[in-house]
């Protein structure tokens, strides 16, 4: 059988940039994914309305069409096919919370080490956005901003009464057409699913691209259960479990990359028992599935007084245009970290707030009418901070549908955690309140986004997993790349991230493969 | 109405900057979705259950320039997610039957029968209270609260991702291309 020079667990971000940027350089490179491969072109539903569904549930792939169906077997892209393209940079103060405020944990790696590394992706996949110049949210290689909505402009302004800055969002969205895939036509249900590639996704932008070298194969429906490790302490491939007809198979390399997503990342090296690691791969520290840190989210839904009564415009775009970019940092406050704020994320094909409005007949109808325009969800995002109840462990008795055990996410919010929520929920209000706009409805409880940390990333073996090129200080040959390796979490969209540190990875690897290193 | 008019001219002149923004590129995307079978008979109610649904649906979202309720089929979305959920089907058999009761003991006639007026101030107390009630207290609050709750949700849920309520009420205008994002540029 053919011995790959690299196999990558996951075709998602992480995947996707390493497997590209490993085949271009003439490496042999196995993707091995859960899911099915999927047509981007024709599986989704990004153009369906509630109504062509009897129970007005729009599902995420057409009739008959395989794809999104469990957090191990997503299709050939990962996660990448539905998300909503934030692509932040982080910046020094991300990499070093602990330096700065005395909490969670500094990177090994600080801003320019990860900058060229931004700069080729960016480049690679397009992103467009502003160039701000705020020392926070370093500026990038963009494509041109996508004009700020009606909304945005209203948000904006009572945010300037507050002293705050809200900045054009950035996104892995083309404004301008670019290699062949065109620029955005604003239909407005991006996490459906982009059916033109202007948002990026890794099955088109990396992988397919990747093909074409002959020096790419991708195993769909290929759900990896172990990945194997020697006597000599060397992974050896992996094994999996063909979704479809539960054959079993295997796939030698001279390296693997775990970039599962963070959990699932966690979880597939937790069930790789062996003699040599009896609580999980690299895991002799005992860290795995430790400082599992998720961005929580707050929200409030509300109305903008400006536009209550105006007419209904199409302004779904490619959802939010705006952010407000954290800013507590430079404030006096009694807690570590920060939150920055999306908003504006909703699209108009449904109104599920007309229930909570008040009342019933004629006048109901005539607010909800009304209101429709001015709806406005806003939802801050907060940085969490490493405590030992938040971990992600396997289910001792339950078993997916492949006979695996279940990942669970173990979520515990710390004292500073709430201490952040309960701030962000406040100056959201306040943002919403200097807009003009009418509070509907204010969350009381954070809620987990963006999975990271379980896999950290340090200098010491330790209290870590992985080293700063995010290879396993117990297995040479070993690598996780993805959310999972986040040592602090940041309170920015993580993706830019974690293929920043794909590329950097993968020029790591290629290196020692030319060395014979591995 | 006019304010109805004076949007669809709104949308009009949005719609001439619209133009499918692929020239000279490869043809992307197959812009046509799926359309199911549209609900045709009930799967749980009984007729004079859906008649009085029909008279609900109304009642919460009466027809104005735009369908109401029972013309944008509410009653038969309604049905669909009743009939798969035990709990809802017993509060909704009950929750109806309550109506009639309550309707007879106070005019001497079922529910649907009695004149809007009379409806309305039947209902009137029940859904302000139904707009009181919060999650965590759902259990708590008596059955005909929570039969109001329920069936408010689902008439809005119905309503509102309807065709009529989507489009013709509320004016959707998206899922569209534009060439450009016009932005900020309807800022009145």
């Amino acid at each position: 059988m053919e011995r790959f020079d690299v196999c990558i667990v996951g075709s998602g971000a992480a995947g996707g940039t390493l497997a590209a940027h490993l085949a271009r350089r003439g490496i042999k490179v196995a993707v091995v994914e859960g899911g099915p491969p999927v047509n981007t072109r024709t599986a989704f539903n990004t153009h369906a309305l509630p109504f062509e569904f009897p129970n007005r549930h729009i599902p995420r792939m057409k009739p008959g069409v395989e794809g999104y169906e469990s957090e191990r077997a997503r299709g050939v892209g990962g996660k990448t096919l539905w998300w909503n393209a934030v692509a932040w940079r982080f910046s020094h103060r991300d990499f070093k919370g602990r330096s700065i405020d005395g909490a969670g944990e500094d990177w090994p790696i600080d801003y320019p080490d990860l900058a060229p590394y931004y700069d080729i992706v960016e480049r690679e996949v397009g992103v467009c956005g502003n160039r701000d110049g705020l020392e926070d949210l370093p500026d990038g290689i963009f494509q041109p901003p996508v004009p700020l909505k009606r909304s945005d402009r209203i948000i904006q302004r009572g945010a300037a009464r507050l002293g705050l800055r809200v900045i054009h969002v950035r996104k892995a969205t083309l404004s301008r057409s670019m290699d062949g895939r065109p620029a955005c036509h604003f239909c407005g249900n991006c996490m459906a699913g982009c059916d033109v590639v202007a948002k990026y996704n890794s099955a088109d932008v990396h992988l397919r691209p990747a093909t074409s070298t002959g020096n790419l194969t991708i195993f769909p429906n290929a759900v990896v259960r172990e990945v194997t490790v020697s006597r000599e302490n060397r992974v050896t491939g992996v094994e999996y479990i063909h979704r479809l007809h539960r054959k079993e198979g295997r796939i030698d390399a001279r390296t693997v990359v775990v970039a599962a997503a963070c959990a699932p990342s966690v979880g597939l090296l937790l069930m790789s028992r062996s003699r040599l690691y009896r609580q999980g791969l690299a895991n002799s520290s005992g860290q795995l599935g430790r400082h599992f840190i998720p961005h929580f989210t707050g929200g409030v839904q509300c109305f903008l007084k400006d536009l209550i009564g105006t007419p209904p415009v199409n302004d779904e775009g490619f959802l939010d245009h705006a952010y407000l970019p954290s800013f507590m940092h430079e404030r006096k406050r009694d807690y570590a970290r920060s939150f920055g704020a999306q908003f504006g994320y909703h699209n108009r094909r449904s109104a599920g707030w007309a229930r909570a409005m008040p009342g019933f007949g004629e006048a109901y109808k005539q607010s909800i009418r009304e209101r429709y325009p001015a709806f406005m969800t806003f939802s801050p995002y907060g940085e969490m901070i490493p405590n030992p109840q938040s971990t992600v462990t396997l289910d001792p008795k339950k078993k997916d549908i492949h006979g695996l055990p279940l990942v669970k996410r173990n979520y515990h919010w710390g004292e500073n955690d709430l201490k952040i929520f309960a701030d962000m929920q406040r100056w959201s209000v306040a943002v919403l309140e200097a807009a003009g706009a009418e509070i509907l409805t204010v969350s009381t409880r954070p809620m987990p986004n963006h999975e990271l940390g379980g896999c950290r990333m340090g200098t010491d073996p330790r209290t870590s997993v992985v080293d700063p090129f995010c290879r396993t200080h117990d297995v040479p040959n070993l690598y996780v790349v993805d959310g999972s390796v986040f040592p602090s979490a940041s309170e920015k969209n993580p993706t830019l991230t974690i293929m920043a540190l794909a590329a950097r990875t993968a020029e790591h690897i290629a290196e020692r493969l030319r060395k014979n290193e591995v | 109405m006019s304010s109805r008019r004076e949007t669809l001219k709104i949308l009009g002149a949005i719609g001439t900057t619209c133009i499918f923004p692929f020239p000279a590129e490869e043809l992307y995307g197959q812009h046509a979705s799926h359309t199911e079978t549209p609900l045709s008979a009930p799967r749980f109610f009984r007729p004079g259950e859906m008649e009085q649904l029909a008279t609900l649906a109304d009642l919460f979202i009466p027809p104005t320039d735009t369908p109401g309720g029972a013309a944008a089929g509410v009653p038969l979305y309604v049905d669909l997610v009743v009939s798969r959920d035990a709990g809802y089907r017993k509060l909704f058999r009950a929750g109806l039957k309550d109506l009639n009761k309550l309707a007879r003991r106070q005019h001497g006639t079922a529910f649907h029968t009695l004149g809007e007026a009379r409806q309305v101030a039947l209902l009137e107390p029940l859904v302000a209270e139904a707009d009181q009630l919060r999650t965590p207290d759902f259990d708590r609050a008596s059955r005909a609260v929570r039969f109001a709750r329920v069936l408010k949700n689902l008439i809005a849920d119905g309503y509102y991702t309807s065709r009529a309520g989507l489009v013709e009420e509320l004016g959707y205008s998206g899922n569209s291309a534009h060439a450009e994002f016009p932005g900020a540029v309807h800022e009145h």
